[in-house]
């Protein structure tokens, strides 16, 4: 258990550091801290420049911030039942991926108490939501088509299907470690599948989320 | 000079080193008698028997001494190792280990259950702390103790009230445990030690011989030199032991039909626990019994006796990781077993459990035994009785079983380590002194002295009644009905208790008498002021005064008053005149003191013996009141602790109870019986114990104990088991909803496998082309 929670803040962290990489790859020159970016720059450039961002992170309020990127890409371009599909499935995406790694990748234990019990009961709203959301956004991100020639949303269609695999990994080992099947090696095991498929939706869906949102504020 | 000295002391420093070693092989416990020579057989034991002073036993000797195990196994078997074994160090081992089931101090009057032991146990109580000797100690629970330890050792140690040179000591029992033979009885040796026949115990139990006299008889200044007493054969009749000549042979030797490893029944008689409400062929067997194991197949030692009590963290405990193999992960999962010398799981063909379905962290949270030990938990634990606490398995013309302590099984506790075990619980009841939060037990004699008449009301009574049954002129049995209850005395010179037949109806108190079947009034009625005075009522009305005047602590004269007229007696002649009290229909039988008039028997004693006899309650509220009353005539705070509270006058002088730690449950863990995988918790599902109303989380657990009160705690088990009851009944509830949770997950997958196997195909029909063509 201590390896997945090493395992799971190294990913995060290099996630946190790859997008960032990304946008800034992609900033337009803008000031004379910014011409030595990476194709043009070095390393420490970037990191100097990532530093300073940081603390930006927590002005002007973020959560409202947060909010209005929620809106701009769940809520507001859909119709009023999938706004609320989108709306349920991210909630309970959220509370299940901040109880479960709360446990499992900082108090380093098994989930126990309310917070197992409305893991579950969240647990069957995000597949209610997934399943729906994949049924009805499939054709948006088409893997069939063009491919793998690259297209202007390939990252996003990457990641949503990464999601979309990692989340049924997540409710199938759910569903499987309440039906008598499983010995204690097993039913371990079934566990840490369930975890990694955690950690892979989690990343996926970062990932997911900062692509469309930089594709919307790059159409803008 | 300086040189030499150097020199002396390194040439001295071999000869210090070579006693130093010395003294500490000296502190080991002499391994001796004969190392086994790798046989698995056990050898004909045919041996002389020795005494307490090494001396064969010839039987046909004058007054021959009793069998001394010291003396007779010695040559083979290191009597001073075994004696720091498990059954026999509890005074002297610093490793208590795991909490065990103490010794309990019954006394039904005072209403007493002390739970004590000399190991240091939590929620016991020393023996010291109760000023209880260890010659007190081996007379209370000898009946069920091994010997050797305290009632070996603790005869170096008397004290004032001791016997020791009359008893002799009790050595280590070996065939208590280790003689196959049929004719070993505990019920014998328990008479023996009730006789305080210690060092005779061991022979008359093994049924070598038969032992005759009570130790308890005699003068203090007795001992084993002064031999029988010849003037004596009736009361005070030293014990002696009459060998069976045909247990010998001409070598003066016998046959022990030893079996090396003892047979369960010898455990049993210890260690016996069960069901009070089931009858003996429906009780549970423990399944490793049943599949023809042997107690001593897991619970083994060497010759220290150090047995192997097979719970979880023995090992690290004792220093001896080939413990671990012996626990329930040892033997069935094969767990903990690094440098044990185990190959794995398996031994003795221990199954491998699957556990399918079961979440890991019960495995974290809950012992082995919660799922596979006692009874099956229920509304209310199961009461059950054991060997020890209930003095079973000793059988005579005497009842020797008693309905206290109050043990209750399972009750689910977390124990050391925080995980949940089911364990046998019972509440303590006794009197103590209160000084600040400390609280310091009473001896029994001190509260029955504080409060004479108080405690032991249907003795009193019963005493009332057996001294009119042996006036010679009253054929048949004194009764008295009190309440629709018929109360006679027995011959343990306590009351039972008997309904009214079905059809009679009876005043509230009547005097009667029960001859065969028939119940006819003490005193019959008549006229007593007739001209003709009724002869056969007069000479049954002296008879019944005679007989109350028979009695020794009497308050007063008796008197009667029938009918206006009081009679009593002058010079052992019946005298009547009329009674100032109002006529009464009824015979009234009183003391009479300075004019003064008191009932024979008072309201309180009626009050007590309604409330008390023939039921399992043996104190009331109004007596704890009443002794509290007495013992604080003595200056101090004084209070009962029973049914899991503090009993103490108020300011108002009233019986209040409270909380105490004091008050709080003895408990120790168990480990047997244990059921078949079948009859496993969980095996029905998680529901089993996952539910709004499960017994495992929401049983009540009562206070129950000698006191009649309504007063007593009452307890959750998600409160012993340190759980939040409310989220308890949220997750049991919520696994009403499971099944549907189940499908709407199914139907989940479903839908979602489903695109993703769409996907799939049209991805490999881009890479294969396939799909381009159809277009």
């Amino acid at each position: 258990m201590l390896l997945f929670a090493f395992f799971t803040w190294l990913t995060l962290a290099t996630l946190f550091v790859i997008l960032p990489r990304h946008y800034y790859q992609h900033l337009p020159m803008q000031s004379e801290d910014q011409r030595d970016r990476p194709e043009t720059g070095s390393m420490s450039a970037y990191f100097r420049w990532l530093l300073n961002c940081v603390p930006g992170c927590f002005q002007n309020k973020p959560w409202k911030r947060g909010l209005k990127v929620f809106r701009d890409l769940c809520v507001t371009p859909y119709s009023p039942q999938e706004k609320w599909i989108h709306i349920g499935l991210s909630l309970s995406f959220l509370y299940l991926a901040l109880s479960g790694f709360f446990f499992a990748a900082i108090l380093i234990r098994s989930l126990t108490g309310l917070l197992l019990v409305l893991h579950m009961i969240l647990g069957g709203i995000f597949g209610l939501g997934l399943a729906l959301t994949v049924l009805l956004r499939a054709k948006e991100y088409p893997v069939a088509e063009n491919w793998p020639d690259p297209h202007e949303h390939r990252w996003e269609t990457i990641c949503f299907w990464i999601f979309a695999v990692s989340g049924f990994v997540l409710v199938l080992t759910a569903l499987l470690m309440m039906l008598p099947l499983w010995d204690l090696i097993g039913h371990l095991n079934t566990v840490m599948v369930h975890r990694l498929a955690a950690l892979s939706a989690l990343l996926s869906a970062i990932a997911f989320v900062y692509f469309k949102w930089y594709r919307m504020r790059e159409a803008k | 000079m300086k040189r030499k000295t150097i020199f002396f002391l390194i040439l001295c420093l071999p000869g210090m080193f070579s006693f130093l070693y010395a003294q500490t092989d000296r502190d080991k416990p002499n391994q001796g008698g004969h190392a086994w020579d790798g046989s698995r057989s056990v050898p004909v034991h045919l041996l002389p028997l020795k005494d307490e002073f090494d001396q064969t036993i010839i039987p046909s000797e004058t007054y021959p001494l009793p069998l001394s195990t010291r003396y007779t196994c010695a040559p083979c078997h290191a009597y001073d190792v075994i004696g720091h074994g498990l059954h026999f160090d509890a005074d002297s081992s610093e490793q208590a280990g795991r909490r065990g089931e103490p010794w309990f101090w019954v006394e039904n009057n005072s209403g007493t259950v002390l739970p004590v032991s000399y190991r240091d146990w939590e929620g016991v109580w020393h023996p010291d702390d109760l000023k209880l000797s260890p010659w007190e100690f081996v007379l209370l629970f000898g009946r069920h103790m091994t010997g050797g330890g305290v009632s070996d050792l603790g005869a170096e140690m008397p004290t004032p009230e001791s016997r020791w040179e009359v008893s002799g000591k009790i050595e280590i029992n070996c065939l208590g445990c280790h003689n196959a033979s049929r004719i070993q009885s505990h019920s014998e040796w328990a008479k023996q030690i009730l006789r305080e026949n210690f060092r005779w115990a061991a022979t008359a139990a093994s049924g070598l011989g038969e032992v005759g006299g009570m130790a308890s008889r005699l003068p203090v200044t007795w001992d084993l030199f002064d031999g029988p007493n010849p003037d004596d054969s009736e009361w005070a009749v030293v014990p002696s032991v009459s060998y069976s000549p045909h247990l010998f042979d001409s070598k003066h030797r016998v046959y022990f039909d030893i079996g090396a490893k003892p047979e369960n029944d010898r455990c049993l008689v210890c260690h016996s626990v069960s069901s009070v409400r089931l009858p003996k062929y429906q009780q549970m067997e423990d399944i490793h019994l049943a599949a023809g194991m042997n107690c001593v197949d897991c619970h083994r030692h060497d010759l220290s006796h150090a047995m192997i009590r097979g719970y979880e963290g023995e090992a690290e405990e004792r220093g001896d990781v080939s413990l671990a193999a012996f626990s329930c992960k040892g033997c069935h999962l094969g767990a903990d077993l690094k440098g044990t010398g185990a190959e794995g799981s398996g031994r003795l063909g221990a199954p491998y459990p699957q556990h399918k379905g079961i979440p890991a962290v019960h495995f974290e949270r809950l012992t082995c035994t919660v799922c596979h030990s006692g009874a099956v938990p229920d509304k209310q634990p199961d009461r059950v009785r054991t060997s020890r606490a209930n003095r079973l398995g000793i059988y005579g013309v005497a009842q020797w079983s008693t309905a206290f302590p109050y043990v209750v099984e399972p009750v689910f506790i977390r124990d050391d380590e925080g995980r949940v075990a089911p364990h046998r619980l019972v509440w303590p009841s006794f009197w103590a002194r209160k000084a600040g939060a400390q609280i310091h037990p009473l001896q029994q004699a001190v509260v029955t002295e504080a409060a004479p008449g108080v405690l032991n009301v249907a003795e009193d009574v019963a005493r009332l009644l057996i001294a009119l049954s042996v006036h010679p002129e009253i054929q048949g049995l004194p009764v008295i009905a009190l309440s629709g209850k018929i109360y006679s005395p027995n011959m343990d010179g306590k009351l039972d208790r008997a309904s009214v037949p079905a059809g009679e109806t009876l005043p509230d108190l009547f005097w009667g008498l029960r001859r065969e079947e028939a119940l006819e009034p003490l005193i019959p009625e008549f006229d007593p002021m007739a001209e003709e005075p009724d002869m056969d009522a007069e000479i049954r009305v002296q008879s019944v005064l005679e007989g109350l005047s028979a009695l020794e602590d009497r308050p007063g004269r008796p008197i009667i008053i029938y009918k206006g007229a009081k009679f009593f007696l002058v010079e052992g002649y019946l005298e009547r005149n009329e009674s100032s009290k109002p006529p009464s229909g009824t015979p009234e039988l009183l003391w009479e003191q300075e004019e003064q008039s008191q009932p024979v028997i008072t309201d309180f004693q009626i009050r007590t013996v309604v409330e008390t006899v023939g039921l399992e309650p043996t104190l009331t509220e109004e007596q704890v009141k009443k002794v509290l009353q007495a013992l604080s005539g003595q200056g101090g705070e004084y209070v009962y602790i029973a049914v899991g509270k503090m009993f103490a006058l108020d300011g108002a002088g009233s019986l209040s109870a409270s909380d105490h730690a004091a008050a709080a449950p003895t408990t120790w863990p168990l480990g047997h019986q244990v059921r078949p995988a079948q009859q496993s918790l969980g095996k029905k599902g998680c529901t089993q114990c996952h539910s709004e109303s499960s017994a495992m989380f929401f049983a009540k657990i009562d206070g129950r104990g000698p006191l009649k009160t309504n007063k007593g705690i009452r307890r959750s088990m998600t409160t012993f088991m340190e759980l939040d009851l409310p989220y308890q009944r949220l997750f049991g509830l919520s696994f009403r909803v499971r099944p549907l949770f189940k499908v709407v997950l199914l139907g989940c997958v479903g839908i979602v496998g489903a695109m993703l196997v769409l996907v799939l195909l049209l991805a490999l029909g881009r890479i294969s082309g396939l799909v381009e063509k159809r277009k």
